[in-house]
């Protein structure tokens, strides 16, 4: 590629400020949440419009240069992670609310706005955006759409694909597809769907209709300790089975109630196995009568404490340990490596027992701290990245407990993504047909492949040369593909 | 229930298609073979039933979650989750009482309830698919929460078979609402909207809406607190007819009993119905955004839809049609799966 030319068509197109190769300015944007993964940007473009993000998109297709689109880089699986030989077009600059509408309870958006700020600048109504990513305070709604985001709420509120009503997206071919709306389903396929949670490989999201929802009239917070995690385990399975659909369900360990409670404060009771978090919203009366059935159940099924917030400070002071956790458990090793898979809420008990025994086998500690409702589990591996090996010993873990949760029926990711992080477990997880499935239908967006090559889906090369393969009794994953 | 597996006889199917360069018209029931929109009258292959592909392969009414094979019909299931006192809050519409699972989920079509409790598309968890190239496939899984590869799963929903034969599928359930109240109230159209505006702005436990000037319908689902509290909140009139809601579902209404052609027009959430165009003789639902009408010719259709800005009449753009084109092709590059259907 003739570098200079395209630095010259870019710098026509944008600001002078808005395009960073220096090597100073290009540091900031070397990786994303995934810090373990980084590589120099060739260049940066910051777009502050639509018709910027489309010229960008039209010089980079015309001179066949790799573009990985950015939002906040708060994603946790190197899915922004940049390209020395590529642009990387970040969102940030694109963050205004375009327009609230009252009648239909929806806000529009631009791709850089914070998920949060959403929810601040629509509580005057009594409305809020639901899908909480605990990094909601920084991530962009953007980024909520290309990882299809979830959070704290999304157990009875859903994920991002169920609170977003339409976008607009910019095609590497320069065409603007304008999917859904302020209404409800088209006569055409639903490419809205697809979109949602397709990181960055199919098209450059640059304007989004989210549903606003009322804020609930009533909330209560039990928190719920248990001297065994199997017991907090059916503890959540019966509370769901028993017909209750709690805002939010959380759990935590041993390890990471610890960690929350040296670094917060939070009141939790430290010599307990594990602790439930539930969250119940709604009218008062319901609100009621849910915490008496939950607080019964989870007695009945031997938690040895079962506290209701008495305050809002109380329940805020509840959350405030479980919203720490992940910079808590930072505090008690150096380095921290956390994972994403969902399993059926009947295995938990079963993964988490199995997680502490592969974490004895490679001697390095596991905190858990997830979204126990929705069986979307985030085990958070210790380790030193400067002690040689670590890293890879690390991994090594993170990979089986991945493995376990497909062995179980469940998935590689419920809410971070593949990114570059899980395209091996993506061979686990799907067969030779189902990624050459995927990669035909990244080919109708992106024929050329510019649009962050290398990420979300392996290729089956890559597959094939995987050592250590999981497999399924005598049955290889991938049958046809030869071995090396 | 009846249970058997069929799959082996559908992907051979697809291959010996593909050998034979020939077309294949997919059915199950074939209650939404009126529907104009995807026109599935118009496919030239042979037929394909999917009915015998049936039986429930896992339901897990702890983990709110039911794998079923296509063939399946929507009673059958509905029979099975009540034993249970659980719903499939989509609700599809069984026309002439009739439908299968698959049939529900390639058409897309969602109950009165969509805008409260969810679209079919909603409720995917998974999808196991033979593709045109008689590949058997499977994306997603029975978790609530998956974003390993795209979401192939939901655009199966509404591509009506052109994309992919639909073997099996799991749903989302969830519990059956404690208590569910009808309510109805005299509303002049003038006066609807400002009415229907706490719809979607309250924290009400709303799940239906039915509008046929000048008489509003709504339905509220939840536990006995939370429906007594809105009921005493709303000032509306018991209506004791719970069925009626099934009979919007499922057309079987006295509006829908019609020799006119029947319209159906998505509207934005919130609209002003003082707009409707006066020509109209028309119902609405989903909070207003879901609108009925039947007349020969629509006045004003493409002015009244262009409202919804982000929304295109008929079947979207060409430039949507481009990629939809060029997905139909990633998935069945022989066109031999519902040929001339939608696309």
């Amino acid at each position: 590629m003739t570098t200079s030319l395209v630095l010259e068509l870019l710098r026509a197109n944008l600001a002078e400020q808005n395009i960073i190769t220096d090597s100073v300015g290009v540091r900031p944007f070397e990786t994303d949440g995934l810090t373990a993964y980084r590589e120099t940007p060739w260049c940066v473009a910051l777009p502050e419009t639509v018709t910027q993000v489309r010229a960008v998109l039209r010089i980079c297709a015309e001179h066949t240069v790799p573009v990985v689109t950015r939002g906040a880089g708060t994603g946790l699986s190197g899915g922004a992670r940049p390209l020395n030989d590529g642009v990387l077009l970040v969102l940030s600059k694109m963050n205004r609310i375009l327009e609230v509408d009252l009648n239909a309870c929806t806000a529009t958006v631009e791709p850089g706005v914070t998920n949060l700020s959403i929810s601040e600048a629509v509580r005057q109504y009594g409305l809020y955006y639901a899908p909480d990513p605990s990094s909601q305070i920084a991530c962009s709604i953007g980024g909520n759409v290309a990882e299809n985001s979830g959070g704290v709420h999304c157990l009875k509120y859903g994920l991002t694909v169920h609170n977003v009503l339409g976008l607009k997206v910019q095609t590497i071919e320069g065409e603007e597809l304008i999917l859904g709306g302020k209404g409800y389903d088209t006569s055409t396929l639903d490419l809205l769907a697809v979109m949602t949670g397709s990181e960055g490989m199919l098209g450059v999201v640059t304007e989004v209709i989210v549903k606003l929802l009322p804020e609930p009239v009533e909330k209560q917070v039990l928190l719920a300790a248990f001297d065994d995690l199997k017991k907090a385990g059916q503890a959540v399975g019966k509370i769901i089975a028993d017909g209750i659909i709690p805002a939010g369900l959380e759990m935590m360990d041993r390890l990471a109630i610890k960690a929350a409670e040296d670094y917060v404060h939070a009141g939790y009771p430290t010599d307990s196995a594990a602790i439930l978090l539930c969250e119940l919203d709604g009218t008062q009366g319901q609100v009621d009568a849910d915490s008496s059935s939950v607080q019964d159940i989870m007695e009945r099924l031997g938690a040895t404490e079962v506290r209701r917030a008495t305050s809002e400070d109380e329940r805020d002071r509840f959350w405030l340990g479980r919203k720490s956790a992940f910079p808590a458990v930072g505090r008690i090793g150096p380095d921290y490596y956390c994972m994403d898979g969902t399993i059926p809420r009947r295995e938990i008990g079963h993964v988490l027992d199995t997680i502490s025994e592969l974490s004895k086998s490679y001697q390095l500690s596991v905190a858990n701290v997830f979204h126990a409702g929705d069986g979307n589990l985030h085990p958070l591996i210790l380790y030193d990245a400067n002690k040689p090996g670590e890293v890879e010993k690390a991994e090594a873990l993170g990979g089986k407990i991945l493995e376990l949760c497909v062995e179980v029926g469940g998935t590689i990711t419920g809410e971070h993504g593949v990114g570059v992080e899980k395209l091996d477990e993506m061979c686990v997880q799907f067969t030779a047909p189902e990624i050459r499935q995927f990669h035909r239908l990244k080919a109708a967006f992106d024929p050329d492949g510019l649009l962050n090559p290398g990420k979300a889906i392996p290729t089956l090369t890559r597959c094939s040369e995987l050592g250590g393969m999981h497999v399924h009794g005598t049955q290889l994953p991938h049958p046809d593909l030869e071995r090396f | 229930m009846r249970a058997y597996d069929d799959s082996e006889r559908l992907i051979d199917a697809v291959q010996v298609a593909r050998t034979r360069g020939e077309g294949i018209r997919l059915q199950g029931h074939g209650s939404k073979n009126f529907l104009s929109t995807p026109n599935l009258r118009r496919t030239q292959g042979n037929l394909l039933s999917t009915l015998d592909h049936t039986g429930v392969i896992n339901y897990s009414p702890d983990e709110l979650v039911m794998t079923v094979r296509a063939g399946t019909t929507l009673s059958e299931i509905e029979d099975l989750l009540n034993e249970e006192e659980q719903i499939f809050p989509a609700d599809p519409p069984c026309y002439g009482g009739q439908g299968t699972i698959g049939g529900a989920i390639a058409a897309g079509i969602s109950g009165p309830g969509r805008p409260w409790l969810g679209a079919v598309r909603d409720a995917i968890l998974g999808i196991e698919i033979v593709n045109g190239l008689g590949e058997r496939l499977n994306f997603g899984g029975q978790v609530m929460k998956n974003v390993a590869g795209y979401d192939i799963s939901r655009l199966m929903v509404g591509a009506y078979g052109t994309m992919g034969i639909i073997l099996s599928v799991s749903l989302k359930v969830l519990p059956r609402p404690q208590c569910v109240r009808t309510l109805r109230k005299e509303m002049p159209v003038e006066k609807l909207q400002e009415f229907m505006a706490r719809f979607f702005r309250e924290p009400l436990p709303l799940s239906a809406t039915y509008y046929e000037p000048d008489m509003l319908w709504v339905r509220l689902s939840g536990s006995e607190e939370s429906v007594s509290d809105a009921v005493s909140r709303l000032d509306m009139d018991e209506d004791i007819d719970g069925a009626f809601w099934y009979r919007l579902r499922d057309q079987e209404h006295s509006f829908f009993l019609t020799e006119k052609p029947l319209w159906k027009v998505s509207l934005p959430r919130g609209f002003d119905p003082k707009k409707i165009p006066e020509s109209w003789d028309y119902v609405s639902e989903w909070g207003g955004a879901q609108v009925w009408c039947r007349n020969d010719e629509v006045q004003g259709l493409r002015e009244t839809a262009s409202i919804n800005s982000f929304r295109n009449i008929e079947n979207g753009s060409e430039k949507q049609t481009v990629y939809s084109e060029r997905l139909k092709k990633a998935f069945d590059p022989d066109g031999i799966l519902n040929p001339g259907v939608f696309i």
